[in-house]
This record gives C-alpha cells, sequence and structure tokens, in this order.
C-alpha cells in the first residue's frame, strides 16, 4: 500500500505545536483518530451514510492537515460516496482507510513516545 | 503574512471548530502570529461568547454538531454586521460554502489546513473590519506634529515615551511622501504597527496595506507571492493568480524580514523598485503598480550587505527614511503602560475583574531587560490572566521564569550558558561517527536549555521542524 505521506508538512505541524503543544496535539489526534476509526466501522456495520458521511469530513480534514496525503484522498472519496455524488465499491475504500488511519495513528503515537522519551 | 506584532493589544479571534485536534492547530497558529483566540466546540457556545466578546473576525467551521453553522452566520451578523466571517470547509461541502458567502461570509477556506492562507484571510479580515468601523470606533493616539506639520492621528501605537514620541513624529513627517521607508528594531519592538501607521496616515490610507513575511515563505513560492504567477506556470498552478504587489496597488507593500529574500528575488525586486511594473510568474506582460515599499528587519542591514547576503544597490534603493523601533528596555515606563492596557483588555475577554499591578510587580517590570519586548509583556500578561482568578497582579502571580531573570545575571538562561559538567568533552567526541556526534550535540543542546526545540534549533542554527524530523529518526526502532 502506497502510504502517500508529506513529512514536511508533518514535522512542520509538530514545529508548530512547540514543546508547549505538542504532548497535546499528539493526544487529541490520537483520540480523533481512534474515535473516527471506530465510528466509520460502526457506520459499516450498521449501512449508515448520514455517520459515515460525517465522520469522513471530518477525516479528510484532519489527514489533509497532518499531511497523511492518500488517507486524504480516500476520506475525501468516501465523502463523496456516501453524499452519493460518485459511485463505487464502499467496502474496499473503507478497508483502505483502516489501514491508512492505523498507521497514521501509529506515527502519531510514535512522536508522543519519542518526545516523552527525551 | 503575519498580523501587526506590536504593542497593541493583538486583537482576538473567535474559533469556533468543534474538532479537538483542528481546534489546537488553528488556535497555535493564530496565536503563534500574535492573536488571541477564544475557542468555542459547538454553535451555542461560539453564540455566546461571540456576544460577549464581539470579536472583529470569526473563524467558523461549517459542520457543528449542534446547529448548522448558515444560520449561525446569519444570527452573527444579525447581531453585529460588520463582523468578518472566515468560513473553514472540506471540499465535500463547496455547494454549503457559496450558501455561506451568500449568507454574508466574508471568505471561504478549503480543508485540509494551509496555514497561510487562514494567516492572509485573518489579516485581510482585520484590515477590511478596521476599515468599516467608524471613526469613532477606532482607539488612536494623537502625535505631536513635526514641524510646519499639523498633528495627525495613528492607529493604536501605545508609548510616551521620548523615544517613542520621537518615532511618532517621524511617522508623521514622512507619512505624506512617496519615499520607501526602512523599519529596524528587534523582534517584538512593532515594526509591522510602525509600518501600518505610516500608512495609516499617508494619503494610501484607503488602499491596500499588504503584508508579506520574506522569511517565513519557502523561496521557491516567494516569487509568486510576490508578483503572482498565471495558470500553468508551474506544477499547482491551476489559475491566474495576482501577486502582493499587484494586490497592494494604490496602497502599501510591507516587506517584512527583507534581509531573508533570496538573491535572484533581489534582482527582480530592484527592477519593480525602479520600473513600477510586476511581471508575474510564467507571463511576458509587465504591469504597472502604484505602490509605495515599506520593509523591515530584525538585523542590521548594513551588515547584511557587507556579508554578501543582501544587494547593496537594494539596499540604497530601500534604506531612504531608516525608523528605528527602540527595544522596551530603553522605552522606559512604556512597560508598565502597555502591561496595564493588556490587563483590562485581557481580563475584560476571560471575564475576570483584576486591580492592576502591585508597586513590586511595577518595580520588577521597570528592571527586566524584556529580550521578547511587548509580544513578551503581552504573553506574560495574558498568563497571569489566565492562570488567576483577579485582584491586584503580585509577583507571585507571574510566570516562575519571569521572577528567576530579575534575580540576577546567574539565574538567567544565559545567552552563552555555563558548560554542564556532564556534557561530553571535545575528546569525548573524537573517534566517533559524525552521526553520532551530530546526536550528542543535539541532546545535549537541548538538555541546555530545558528541551525547549525552539531554542536549541536556534543556537544549532536549524530550523525547528528539522529538528523535530532528527529526533523522530532518532526515536525510531532501528529495525523500522
Amino acid at each position: 500500500m502506497n502510504e502517500q505521506f508529506d513529512e514536511d508538512k508533518f514535522h512542520a505541524l509538530l514545529a508548530m505545536a512547540g514543546p508547549a503543544h505538542l504532548h497535546e496535539l499528539t493526544r487529541l489526534l490520537d483520540d480523533d483518530l481512534s474515535g473516527i476509526a471506530a465510528a466509520l466501522m460502526a457506520a459499516d456495520v450498521q449501512d449508515d451514510p448520514h455517520s459515515l458521511r460525517a465522520h469522513s469530513h471530518v477525516l479528510l480534514a484532519i489527514a489533509g492537515t497532518v499531511g497523511a496525503m492518500r488517507l486524504y484522498l480516500m476520506a475525501d472519496r468516501l465523502n463523496r460516496l456516501a453524499r452519493g455524488t460518485e459511485r463505487g465499491p464502499v467496502a474496499e475504500v473503507l478497508t483502505e482507510i483502516r489501514a491508512l488511519l492505523a498507521l497514521l495513528i501509529g506515527r502519531v503515537r510514535h512522536v508522543r513516545e519519542a518526545m516523552a522519551s527525551l | 503574512m503575519k498580523p501587526a506584532s506590536s504593542d497593541a493589544i493583538p486583537p482576538t479571534i473567535l474559533l469556533i471548530e468543534d474538532t479537538p485536534a483542528l481546534q489546537l492547530i488553528y488556535r497555535s497558529v493564530l496565536q503563534g502570529a500574535g492573536y488571541g483566540v477564544n475557542v468555542a466546540g459547538t454553535a451555542t457556545d461560539g453564540m455566546a461568547r461571540f456576544a460577549k466578546l464581539a470579536p472583529a473576525v470569526v473563524v467558523l467551521d461549517l459542520g457543528l454538531p449542534d446547529r448548522d453553522g448558515l444560520d449561525l452566520i446569519e444570527d452573527i451578523l444579525s447581531v453585529r454586521a460588520q463582523t468578518r466571517i472566515i468560513v473553514i470547509t472540506a471540499n465535500g461541502s463547496i455547494n454549503k460554502a457559496v450558501e455561506a458567502m451568500r449568507a454574508g461570509a466574508h471568505e471561504f477556506l478549503v480543508k485540509p489546513f494551509d496555514e497561510s492562507r487562514l494567516l492572509n484571510a485573518v489579516k485581510n479580515a482585520l484590515t477590511l473590519h478596521a476599515l468599516t468601523l467608524p471613526a469613532s470606533g477606532r482607539p488612536a493616539n494623537r502625535v505631536p506634529a513635526a514641524r510646519g506639520q499639523q498633528s495627525v492621528t495613528l492607529p493604536p501605537f501605545m508609548g510616551s515615551s521620548d523615544v517613542m514620541l520621537r518615532v511618532h513624529s517621524k511617522i508623521a513627517s514622512v507619512a505624506n511622501s512617496m519615499a520607501t521607508v526602512f523599519i529596524t528594531g528587534e523582534s517584538g519592538t512593532g515594526k509591522e504597527l510602525c509600518a501600518l501607521a505610516v500608512h495609516g496616515t499617508s494619503a494610501r490610507a484607503k488602499g491596500p496595506f499588504i503584508a508579506l513575511n520574506c522569511g517565513a515563505i519557502p523561496h521557491d513560492l516567494l516569487e509568486s507571492e510576490v508578483f503572482g504567477h498565471v495558470k500553468g506556470s508551474f506544477t499547482g498552478a491551476i489559475s491566474d493568480r495576482p501577486g502582493a504587489a499587484k494586490a497592494a496597488d494604490g496602497g502599501t507593500l510591507f516587506l517584512d524580514e527583507v534581509c531573508e529574500m533570496a538573491p535572484a528575488l533581489q534582482t527582480k525586486l530592484l527592477r519593480f523598485l525602479q520600473t513600477s511594473t510586476v511581471l508575474p510568474v510564467g507571463s511576458n506582460r509587465p504591469q504597472k503598480v502604484n505602490v509605495r515599499i515599506i520593509c523591515a528587519t530584525n538585523r542590521d542591514p548594513l551588515d547584511a550587505v557587507r556579508r554578501g547576503h543582501f544587494r547593496e544597490d537594494l539596499y540604497y534603493r530601500l534604506f531612504v527614511v531608516p525608523i528605528h523601533m527602540p527595544p522596551l528596555r530603553d522605552r522606559g515606563h512604556d512597560v508598565i503602560e502597555i502591561a496595564g492596557s493588556a490587563l483590562t483588555q485581557f481580563a475584560a475577554e476571560e471575564g475576570r475583574i483584576f486591580d492592576g499591578l502591585s508597586g513590586d510587580v511595577v518595580d520588577l517590570f521597570l528592571r527586566l531587560p524584556w529580550p521578547g519586548n511587548v509580544r513578551q509583556v503581552l504573553n506574560v500578561i495574558r498568563n497571569v490572566v489566565v492562570l488567576n482568578d483577579g485582584g491586584v497582579v503580585t509577583p507571585a502571580m507571574l510566570p516562575e521564569d519571569l521572577v528567576r531573570a530579575s534575580e540576577g545575571p546567574s539565574q538567567q538562561a544565559p545567552a552563552t550558558p555555563l558548560r554542564d559538567p556532564e556534557e561530553p568533552a571535545l575528546e569525548g567526541l573524537l573517534g566517533r561517527p559524525l552521526a553520532e556526534v551530530e546526536r550528542i550535540i543535539v541532546t545535549a543542546t537541548l538538555a541546555r536549555y530545558s528541551g525547549s526545540v525552539p531554542k536549541a534549533a536556534r543556537v544549532l542554527d536549524l530550523s525547528p521542524s528539522t529538528l523535530y524530523r532528527k529526533l523522530e529518526g532518532w526515536g525510531k526502532p532501528s529495525n523500522s
């Protein structure tokens, strides 16, 4: 799988948060992304397009902001699928999103741990 | 582009966004640029804060949990029609963004978030808001008249020390000429506010004031930012875009940190100054513009020329009327005036009541060197207001490092700190691989500055993001 991650954007974001907010930022990102992962899974099980739309909307905003470009594109696609403006295999998109989300959450946790060990 | 970093109280932006991580990111960017930020996570809370604060600018995410953002726009504008609302939306809701513009939003930004676009939008919104205020609604300082001139009214610009009165007088003298103004001064002394004052008292006051931070924009984008580009001129140039020089037509172009400009662009700036024409990237049609240039730097521009970082001919073109913004430590009692005013404003914003500064705090403030100048004073006062319930501000309420800084040079964070005996000596480094030496040096530098990446980065002459990247790389398991 091609993660397509914009490292510069990610590190610029960490630099912008600075030491004062870095821990809080990574904690919030972890919470938000984990919450979205759980909500997307529930929306899939319950076949709830409204929830898929709402959570893919938040996901594309966060993914794009942190530089997770592939995840951003997939979240954008899921959002269009959920809105009905595009047709396609929702299950496949969701599968890839889940994998990319896991990678991103792992990356965020890794930063937290790296900074905590300093 | 960044807002006026000055001794004016920073304007407060109301941010209404329900996703906590995005809330923190937007807030950090705005605070980092010198704005006060008040945050709400729901439409209801946002409306309540708006009613209390009456901010000039609201940054609004349309996708709120409790209410349609479009309704909120209408409610806000029905209370204060001159409020500028910047809507943030995702690609999937562009139609809604168009509806938001029809409902009266000032601008919309498409997610994902882009720092410079957000700051540009806020800055433009604040500038336009200021222009729509009635004259009586703008706090202003009356400036002594220069010889042979009438007194003029400046935008808010605090300080009545002799040295600041001389600055005011110089601004009044130069305002109505077309001469290029070159503002120097340490970081946090109010260079951009000085530029705004020159613009605001000139015949161009009704024209645009466009500020560009030459040090904050990647070199490969700076030419496009200054002179614009045409569609297709490079990857990502999806439409024609006028640059800052064109946007400032009829007004003032403020080039902050001008000494950071790349040599190639210095040549183009010189040509622009000589011909008053701009040539957008990818275009062969020069466009005539009528712009007054004000530039600023926190470095010694002549030293930059001597070191070959700044073109000498450009220096003489720009350095026509120099204005030096004095550091706060040279401004006598201005620090008390600024701190008192900030205390009043921040307390009102936070809904608290403070009864001024104690005598001990006044003495301390007058004694401190304030290396961060006015920006540091504002941060200290903000800290006091946020962390305390009210009353008279005493030394116990101040940040600990500030009090320590007043206790003598040995207690201060030193410019050239004493060597930590646990740090490796040179002989301990010899014979090790260069990558390992780098890591040792970086780690020791970080330890010396109490883990502060920005401070360590400054000492190591790296950008903070580069340092974060290195640290993350070292934190990774060796097999990853």
